[in-house]
């Protein structure tokens, strides 16, 4: 797998960028040049090295409250990374099981389904995540539980489509006339045929949940206000975006690497997986 | 009749509702299958000929259970499978296993051979262990000519024939009595098929198979059939040995099938009877004898009589009342 | 029989190249057709044949095919003509029919509109004019009610009928070549024995060249005049029909002919030829054939035989030919 997977260009680059930003999670408090939630008033506002009023103190510079930007980015990657993922698992899982259920047995259970599936999507997100915060505060739980909840309905349709074509198939019928439970079709022999449908849909909602998390801690409806997130950085960077452009830049580019890391990973996941592609 | 008659159909039906518009209140139905019987004895490989529309596959997979019949039974050795629960007709599937014809959609494409030879032993608790399981998936791929190394690999790494065979491995894995081919060597390359038709009548031999042989192609079930039930729009026309049925067709379908197989000799003398027209789709089926749309007889009295199987020789039954007055 | 030649092949080789390397799918096929002629082109799945006439229609992708060789169509070197050139030779000059009736018709416009949309764009005719051809063509290839089937849509039809339509949407323009590929596969006994019907009618009436594509021994032996045997990208035999089937000269084209079920043997066993069919990216030095032939010698793994005539045909087998063969043996043929 690791052979085909630096055969890949762009396969290849998705995981370098992934391992780059876990490794900057995992090693977040060793190699911070400074804590990311002390304070330094005086030195507020600073730009980073490389331009006119900065101090080699801090790197990329400092937050208004004078903050090292460097260290929060840093910091930064673990609640990303944790969002990115644990939403696109809670989502994948309920949107799979339910897809499923939906699209192999049908009737009544689909329609039902269904209609919730469609009520949930005309549901705008930002009124979702205003009710989940009023109702259970915010948190990085609550980010998580939004996040599953906005995008299941997405692995729900795909997943629901592709079973109600694999579920007429002769390998399908095959199962069946040996005896085989439904359960055991559902199993072995749909989900592993419709793995890469759910990796491509994981790779574009994990991409949509890192902006979710972004646009909530934007509105003050995400973590803890203190815990550093690149969405949170890029909203306090909005009010001296004018004087001090350099604070917008570094947590936007960081959530555009990572949204293309995971896009990257998840195209060559996707052509590995599938048994019919030389890859 | 015999006391060793395996396996029996008695007047299956099956009829899929149309659904009709707000307005209408007619119920219309896709008649598949319209009352067919037939009875098997063991050993016997009944070949049931027909061509698009004419229910056959509608037929095979009611006999498996994999649909239930709108009407009729389905007995196998003795017990009516109609009437089983969920539990019983699983043991049931131990008997009876299918070939389907497309080799590239009949195997699960993420499954590895070993896997996918080893699945039924396990459904049925065949074996103790995963192990003896692979043994036996082993065993089965020696039984249809192919390496044991095939349990590492998957379908794709095989070819259409060689698919083939695993889909007949899988089918054997339980040692079924009865095999029901659907079309299993329609999509296969000519030389190609002759090999699997050749491994199916040994498999046979060795494992005294019943086998229903499902086709289009009369060449392949002359070849192999014992009997043979020539099926049009949901109906048996005409049902009997191989032997007289090739020799002396009574029914004028039959008669037109056979004119209709191209013959490997230039040299042939034929005189093909071509039929006018279009098969009639099964949701209109034309009134009394359904073939008389297109039959080269079609006597005034065709489209209004009641046509039932009349016996018209030792081992042979034919659904046409003018059978006489064929040419 | 000095019939104008209306197609001659010579040497065509074509060639795709892949990831995974070369595939050779046709090497060194030649061969004529005359006008009027119907030639059976057969072989089992990967021989070539579609690809050959793929070839003649310019119909592969080049890149990643490689075409290399001559195809003279009438005076005019196909392999010679630009993609706009060859829009006036298809459809026109040369036709083409399909093996899934049900796949080769646009399901979202009429049969009307798709057949006008042929015979406009080859020849100057008012909208009035060609519905008019186009009925009269429905007519000829025997759809009843053509005025009613001109304004229906391609799930309106059965397969039998929307292979009708194929072979009128193929005949429109008078072509000088038909070039079947596989087109009663698909369909049951019954249609198919109505559809080479069919074909064999406009074969005498307009005096069209068909080249029939099938893998069907019987068809060949009642719907053509001449057959060529395929085999891994090759022609291993030519001949007159009769000749085919009396006398056939490669070891090939004989286990093919035992290995169809006729009506006469039961119960027995089956010949079979042993083996499979070699890779098309990793073919034998020799003949493609040395691997299952049960008359193998040794020059047959190390060359290629050359193509020597046998009666009223050719056949490239080292049974048959010396060192110096007989150059040219194919295109006398």
């Amino acid at each position: 797998m690791l052979k085909s997977l630096i055969h890949s260009k762009t396969g290849l680059l998705g995981a370098l960028i992934l391992v780059f930003i876990v490794f900057l999670a995992l090693t977040a408090n060793l190699i911070s040049p400074h804590n990311p939630f002390e304070q330094d008033i005086v030195h507020k506002l600073l730009n980073p090295v490389w331009t006119a009023g900065h101090d080699a103190k801090y790197f990329l510079g400092t937050d208004q409250l004078g903050r090292d930007v460097l260290s929060r980015l840093i910091y930064g990657s673990r609640v990303t990374l944790m969002v990115a993922f644990s939403g696109t698992v809670v989502a994948g899982i309920v949107g799979v099981i339910l897809g499923c259920i939906s699209g192999y047995y049908g009737g009544r259970i689909d329609a039902i389904v269904m209609r919730i599936a469609d009520i949930q999507l005309s549901f705008p997100f930002i009124l979702l995540a205003l009710f989940i915060a009023a109702v259970l505060g915010s948190g990085l739980g609550n980010v998580v539980l939004i996040a599953g909840l906005c995008c299941w309905v997405q692995y729900a349709r795909m997943v629901r489509g592709e079973v109600l074509s694999i579920k007429e198939i002769e390998y399908v019928e095959a199962v069946r006339a040996l005896g085989g439970s439904n359960m055991r079709i559902i199993f072995v022999h749909i989900l592993p045929n419709i793995a890469s449908t759910i990796i491509v849909i994981a790779t574009l909602q994990m991409a949509r949940i890192v902006l979710m998390e972004a646009s909530l801690s934007f509105l003050g409806l995400g973590v803890p206000i203190e815990i550093p997130t690149w969405g949170r950085m890029l909203a306090e960077s909005r009010v001296n975006i004018v004087s001090y452009p350099w604070h917008a830049v570094f947590p936007g580019v960081l959530i555009t690497l990572t949204v293309l890391g995971v896009n990257l990973l998840g195209d060559w996941m996707r052509d590995y997986f599938d048994p019919n592609l030389d890859v | 009749m015999s006391s060793n008659i395996l396996f029996a159909a008695e007047h299956i039906k099956k009829w899929f509702p149309v659904k009709g518009s707000l307005f209408s209140k007619e119920h219309k139905y896709v008649k598949a299958v319209d009352d067919v019987s037939f009875s098997l004895v063991e050993g016997e490989t009944l070949g049931i000929v027909g061509e698009s529309g004419c229910g056959k596959s509608t037929l095979i997979r009611v006999l498996l259970r994999l649909l239930a019949p709108t009407e009729g039974k389905v007995i196998f050795a003795g017990t009516e499978l109609t009437s089983l629960g969920q539990e019983e007709l699983k043991q049931y599937r131990r008997n009876i296993q299918i070939v389907f014809q497309d080799p590239y959609a009949a195997l699960n494409p993420r499954q590895k051979v070993g896997a996918m030879l080893s699945e039924p032993l396990i459904i049925h608790n065949l074996v103790a262990s995963k192990e003896e399981a692979l043994q036996q998936a082993a065993n089965l791929l020696k039984t249809v000519g192919l390496p044991a190394d095939a349990i590492t690999k998957y379908p794709h790494e095989f070819s259409g024939g060689q698919r083939q065979r695993l889909c007949i491995a899988r089918a054997l894995a339980m040692k079924p009595k009865l095999l029901v081919c659907d079309e299993s060597v329609s999509a296969l390359d000519v030389s190609i098929q002759a090999q699997i038709i050749n491994l199916l009548m040994k498999l046979q031999r060795e494992m005294q198979l019943t086998i229903i042989f499902v086709s289009h192609d009369l060449r392949v079930i002359k070849h192999i059939a014992t009997h043979v039930a020539v099926m049009y729009l949901g109906k048996f026309v005409e049902y009997g040995s191989s032997a007289e049925v090739f020799a002396n067709p009574q029914h004028p379908y039959t008669k037109a099938l056979l004119s209709a197989i191209p013959i490997a000799n230039p040299e042939a003398e034929k005189k093909p009877i071509v039929l006018q027209g279009d098969i009639p789709s099964p949701i209109d089926v034309p009134s009394g004898c359904a073939f008389h749309s297109r039959c080269f007889m079609n006597k005034k009295e065709c489209s209004q009589l009641a046509i039932s199987m009349e016996q018209c020789g030792q081992d042979h039954w034919s659904a046409c009342p003018f059978r006489q007055e064929m040419k | 029989m000095e019939d104008k030649l209306v197609l001659n092949v010579d040497n065509l080789n074509v060639t795709f190249n892949t990831k995974r390397g070369t595939a050779k799918a046709v090497t060194d096929v030649s061969f004529t057709l005359h006008k009027g002629e119907k030639l059976g082109l057969v072989g089992e799945s990967g021989c070539g044949k579609s690809v050959t006439c793929k070839s003649i229609m310019r119909l592969l992708p080049e890149p990643p095919a490689v075409l290399k060789g001559k195809i003279d169509l009438s005076g005019t070197s196909i392999l010679d003509l630009t993609e706009k050139e060859m829009y006036a030779i298809r459809g026109n000059r040369i036709s083409m029919i399909f093996q899934e009736p049900m796949v080769s018709l646009n399901p979202l416009y009429t049969i009307g509109n798709q057949l006008s949309e042929v015979i406009t764009l080859h020849k100057k005719l008012s909208k009035e004019e060609a519905r008019e051809a186009v009925i009269a063509m429905l007519k000829e290839v025997g759809i009843p009610s053509p005025e009613i089937r001109f304004k229906q849509y391609p799930f309106e039809l059965s397969g039998g009928m929307r292979q009708r339509v194929m072979i009128a949407m193929a005949l429109l323009c008078q072509p000088e070549i038909l070039i079947a590929d596989e087109p009663t596969t698909a369909l049951d006994v019954t249609i198919q024995a109505q559809i080479l019907d069919l074909l064999n009618g406009i074969n005498k009436k307009f005096g069209t060249a068909i080249i029939l594509i099938t893998h069907d021994l019987g068809l060949v032996a009642e719907n053509t005049d001449t057959v060529a045997v395929m085999y891994a990208g090759r022609i291993v035999e030519k001949a007159p029909v009769k000749q085919l089937f009396k006398h056939p000269q490669h070891p090939y084209t004989q286990g093919l002919l035992r290995s169809v079920p006729t009506m006469q043997d039961t119960g027995k066993d089956l010949p079979t030829i042993e083996g499979t069919v070699p890779s098309l990216y990793n073919l034998p030095k020799g003949c493609p054939f040395c691997t299952r032939c049960t008359k193998v010698q040794d020059k047959c793994h190390e060359t290629m035989p050359p193509a020597t005539a046998v009666a009223e045909g050719f056949v490239r087998c080292w049974l048959f030919a010396d060192e110096h063969g007989e150059e040219g043996a194919e295109h006398v043929f």
